[in-house]
């Protein structure tokens, strides 16, 4: 278990989280690597909290909110769409391999989808390994 | 060549039009200007304008808010002030714009690092820097020593200026990005080791936050501890947080002055962040910061067909 990637996951309350409920519920299999924390909206997400997770010694950080045009406040997956675009270059510019951060629009009826996507992200986060450069060493 | 910049600031101080005209003066040190507030028309025949301005301008001009001032700008200058007033920092009625050419500013450290020794005066004859020290008197092409944002300036103009002084100014067009588009090529270990090496520099002394006229919160992010979002201290992953977060909030903000980088005081060359946000938003929303003061920043407005190929 030590070698295994920790990711982070923000998931909306409205969609994601509940598609996180529904594949549980479904007892659909999906990798444990994941350590969710609920959010309001995608929106919610200060792409600070992303710095912030990998800086505390994440691996990856996966953010899924509901699918464009659905959000619950109508508008906030939006802006999260182009904060996440930004932050995602940044992080990549600086070193940061692509893999460690994604993104996805997961709705509260999709939970096999939800199981895949869990599987897909920690697949990618596996192949860029333990991430300790942005990790500070306490 | 100042004469005609300094009767018109003359002119709108002596008919009580602006309480202060806000511009650069020769200062203490040479080859950088020093911010000045003309408050009498005879303090006019002090200002000047040229590549030795170093700061943004628009910095000093937030903090004359509720002023009636008329201020001296370049492009960038001009684009802040646009920005300062979407995000209702400044009043369009309380700024005059002088709108002055602009050929770049100086990227003064380089000239310090290559002359090696202590310079005493310099001036700019034409298309050169003389410097004089203690190593004599030597010249140097100012296009060599131009700051990396001015060479990719997009806007070298002041855009809608009151008044415009004409004159020479960089072409816009030539707006060059290709050393930006190097390091997105480089392989994830070798950015992070080019970034280590040029921001492993930093002692955290927030000059480049200090200069910055859009860095202008009340309390900011570093110095919160509730979270503690980066901590202090010289760690390099700490530095480098810094510097992402202060990057982020810049974006669709950032004006690419590079007056950040020119306040640095160890030559750290931020330009290569801010640059690749100003690249990065022309490229993703066909965005430029501060074209007009309706504007809304780029990360407060969206479109329903923004780009989605990063997301599963």
């Amino acid at each position: 278990m030590k070698d295994e990637p920790k990711i982070l996951a923000f998931l909306c309350n409205w969609c994601s989280y509940a598609g996180a409920d529904l594949a549980g519920t479904s007892r659909v299999q999906y990798p444990t690597n994941i350590r969710v924390i609920r959010v309001p909206c995608s929106g919610r997400v200060n792409p600070q909290f992303i710095v912030k997770a990998l800086h505390d010694g994440l691996d990856g950080v996966w953010i899924s909110g509901c699918h464009i045009g659905d959000c619950h406040y109508q508008t906030g997956n939006y802006y999260a769409r182009r904060r996440f675009y930004v932050i995602k270059n940044l992080l990549e510019y600086v070193g940061v391999e692509p893999e460690r951060v994604q993104f996805s629009w997961v709705s509260a009826s999709e939970g096999k989808k939800f199981a895949e996507i869990a599987g897909v992200v920690t697949e990618k986060v596996k192949k860029a390994g333990k991430f300790k450069r942005l990790a500070k060493k306490r | 060549m100042f004469e005609k910049l300094r009767e018109t600031a003359r002119e709108l101080l002596s008919k009580g039009e602006v309480e202060c005209v806000l511009g650069f003066a020769e200062g203490t040190l040479p080859m950088i200007y020093t911010p000045y507030h003309a408050r009498k028309p005879e303090e006019a025949e002090k200002l000047v304008y040229g590549p030795f301005a170093a700061p943004n301008i628009a910095t000093y001009l937030r903090k004359l808010k509720g002023k009636k001032a008329a201020v001296i700008v370049r492009g960038c200058e001009s684009r802040t002030i646009n920005l300062l007033i979407s995000e209702k920092q400044l009043n369009r009625e309380d700024v005059k714009i002088i709108g002055v050419p602009c050929t770049g500013a100086l990227d003064r450290k380089r000239i310090l690092k290559d002359y090696g020794g202590e310079i005493r005066e310099a001036r700019i004859e034409g298309e050169k820097v003389i410097v004089k020290g203690d190593k004599g008197e030597k010249a140097y092409v100012l296009e060599e020593y131009i700051s990396p944002s001015c060479k990719s300036c997009l806007y070298p103009e002041a855009i809608d200026p009151d008044i415009k002084i004409d004159g020479p100014s960089r072409d816009g067009e030539k707006a060059d990005f290709s050393d930006i588009e190097k390091i997105e090529k480089m392989s994830p270990a070798e950015k992070w080791e080019f970034f280590e090496k040029e921001l492993s520099k930093c002692i955290r002394c927030y000059a480049c936050r200090e200069i910055c006229p859009m860095c202008y919160c009340e309390s900011c992010f570093v110095d919160s501890n509730r979270p503690v979002w980066v901590e202090p201290g010289f760690d390099y992953t700490d530095i480098l947080s810094f510097h992402l977060i202060k990057m982020y909030h810049m974006a669709g903000r950032c004006v690419d002055c590079g007056a950040c980088e020119r306040a640095c005081p160890l030559g750290i060359r931020l330009s290569f962040l801010t640059r690749k946000l100003t690249k990065d938003m022309k490229e993703a929303y066909n965005f430029v910061s501060g074209l007009s003061p309706e504007e809304k920043p780029a990360l407060g407005v969206f479109s329903p067909d923004d780009r989605e190929d990063f997301i599963l």
